[in-house]
C-alpha cells in the first residue's frame, strides 16, 4: 500500500500543522475538534501527527530561555506564595545563623531541629502546605522528621534527608536540606562529612549561605 | 499599546543579549494570567506549568525565534495560545498516554546516530518502539545534509545554539535558531509520513491489530 496519506489529509496538513502550532482561533478550534469526532480519518492523520511531534520532541534538547525564568519560580506559584516562602526561607536561614554563630552553647539535641520546626510551622501559617507546594517533597519530609522520636533521632534524620538530596528538589531546598545535614553530622561529631558539605555550600556562589559556609570553615582552620 | 511597546523592547534588547527584561514581563504573564487560569481548568501544578510551558515555547519559536510582528495584545494571545494547548491536552491525552509508553529516548536519539545502516528488515513485525525508532532514522536520512549537521551537533552533541552558529557560519544566532526550528518541523512532517508508511506496510503484511 503505496498510498500512505489520505488526500483530505495532505489537504488538512497546513490546518494541522497550525492546531499544534497552537495559532487557531476559538471557533477554529471548535470546528477542528468536532471534524476529530466525525471524521475517523482525519483523526487519525492529527493523531499520527501527534505521534511524530511527540517523537521529536521527545529528543530535543533546550526549552527558550524565558523559560528558565518561569521554572525556577514553579515552587512559588502565585506571588503571594512565592512572598510567603521567601519570608519562610528567610525565617529559617535566620534560624540557621542563630544556631550556629550566636547561641552555640544552648542544648543542641533540640536546637538542631528548631530551624526545622520553625519552617515547617511557617510554611504552614502561609497556607503553603499540601500537594500544591510539596512538589519535590521536602516539606513532607521536613514534617516526618519533625515527628521523629528522640531516639536515634539524628540517624532517621539524616536518611531521610540524604534521600531528599538524591532527587531532584529545587535548589533553595537543596541548600537547607545541605545545612541540616551538616549541622546533624557536626553534632554527631562526623566533623569529615559536616566540612565537606560546608565546602560544598561554601562553593556554590548561587547559595545566599555560601559567604556564611565559607566563615564558619575559616574559623575552623578549613581552606 | 504600551503592553506592547514592552514586549517590543523586552524582544530588542533579549537580541542584544540582555535578556532579564523578557524574562521579568514573561514571569508577570506566566503567574499573572497563564498559570492562575490554566490552574483553575486543570487543578494540577504539574499539568499547568507543562501547558503553559508548551504555549510559551511555541510563543517564542514564533514571535522572537522567526521575528513575526508581535500581536496587539500579548498578555490576551499568550493566554489564547495555553488555553490552545490546554484544550488540545485534553482532547489527545488518550493518544498521548499510549505514546508515552513506548517513547525510549536513548534509543530514538541512536537513530539519528545510526542513520543510513539500512539495516531494516521489512519482513520482520516491529513493535511501536521499533517503529518509532525507524520512523526516525527513515525521516532523518532524508534530511539535508545541513538540517543533520545542526541536529546531530544540537541534540546528539549538545552544542549550544550559539557556538553552534559559530562554527557552523551563522551570521547570528537567530539565525542557527531559525534554521533548527524549520530542521525541527521538517522532520517531524517526514517522521509522521515514515510512521504512516511503516504502520501502512505492518498492516498490509500482518493485518490490523
Amino acid at each position: 500500500m503505496k498510498v500512505l496519506i489520505s488526500m483530505e489529509i495532505n489537504k488538512d496538513m497546513e490546518k494541522i500543522i497550525r492546531y499544534f502550532d497552537l495559532e487557531l482561533s476559538e471557533t477554529e478550534m471548535d470546528r477542528f475538534h468536532e471534524r476529530m469526532d466525525e471524521d475517523p480519518d482525519f483523526k487519525k492523520g492529527v493523531e499520527d501527527y501527534y505521534e511524530a511531534n511527540m517523537i521529536v520532541d521527545s529528543i530535543l534538547p533546550e526549552n527558550p530561555i524565558v523559560l528558565n525564568k518561569v521554572k525556577a519560580a514553579d515552587q512559588s506559584k502565585t506571588p503571594v506564595l512565592k512572598y510567603g516562602l521567601l519570608f519562610a526561607l528567610g525565617v529559617i536561614l535566620l534560624a540557621v545563623i542563630f544556631y550556629l554563630f550566636i547561641n552555640k552553647t544552648v542544648d543542641s539535641e533540640q536546637r538542631v531541629y528548631a530551624e526545622l520546626e520553625t519552617y515547617v510551622e511557617n510554611i504552614s501559617k502561609n497556607d503553603m502546605r499540601g500537594d500544591e507546594m510539596d512538589k519535590d517533597g521536602f516539606w513532607l519530609t521536613c514534617r516526618e522528621i519533625s515527628k521523629l522520636d528522640n531516639d536515634n533521632k539524628n540517624a532517621a534524620a539524616k536518611q531521610k534527608l540524604l534521600i531528599l538530596l538524591e532527587q531532584d528538589i529545587n535548589e533553595n531546598h537543596k541548600e537547607i536540606v545541605q545545612w541540616w545535614l551538616a549541622k546533624i553530622h557536626m553534632e554527631e561529631k562526623e566533623m569529615e562529612e559536616s566540612i565537606k558539605i560546608l565546602k560544598g555550600i561554601r562553593n556554590n556562589k548561587d547559595y545566599n549561605s555560601s559567604l556564611k559556609a565559607g566563615e564558619m570553615l575559616d574559623e575552623m582552620n578549613i581552606n | 499599546m504600551k503592553l506592547q511597546c514592552d514586549w517590543n523592547d523586552a524582544f530588542q534588547q533579549a537580541r542584544r543579549g540582555k535578556t532579564s527584561f523578557i524574562e521579568k514581563k514573561m514571569d508577570h504573564v506566566y503567574h499573572n494570567v497563564l498559570y492562575p487560569q490554566i490552574f483553575n481548568l486543570c487543578k494540577s501544578s504539574d499539568l499547568a506549568y507543562d501547558i503553559c510551558s508548551i504555549a510559551i515555547t511555541k510563543f517564542w519559536e514564533k514571535f522572537y525565534v522567526k521575528e513575526h510582528e508581535l500581536p496587539k495584545d500579548v498578555d490576551s494571545y499568550l493566554f489564547i495560545m495555553t488555553r490552545n494547548a490546554y484544550r488540545q491536552y485534553h482532547k489527545m491525552e488518550s493518544k498521548r498516554n499510549d505514546i508515552i509508553t513506548s517513547l525510549d529516548e536513548d534509543r530514538l536519539k541512536m537513530a539519528l546516530e545510526n542513520t543510513g545502516r539500512g539495516d531494516y528488515d521489512s519482513n520482520m513485525e516491529y513493535d511501536e518502539k521499533e517503529l518509532y525508532y525507524r520512523a526516525l532514522e527513515n525521516a532523518f536520512n532524508k534530511m539535508g545534509e545541513k538540517c543533520k549537521e545542526i541536529l546531530k551537533r544540537n541534540i546528539i552533541e549538545k552544542q549550544k545554539i550559539r557556538s553552534l552558529a559559530l562554527e557552523m557560519g551563522f551570521s547570528t544566532e537567530n539565525a542557527a535558531s531559525q534554521k533548527k526550528i524549520s530542521c525541527v518541523k521538517k522532520l517531524k512532517k517526514l517522521v509522521f509520513i515514515e510512521l504512516s508508511q511503516l504502520k501502512c506496510e505492518s498492516a498490509d503484511k500482518y493485518g490490523n491489530k
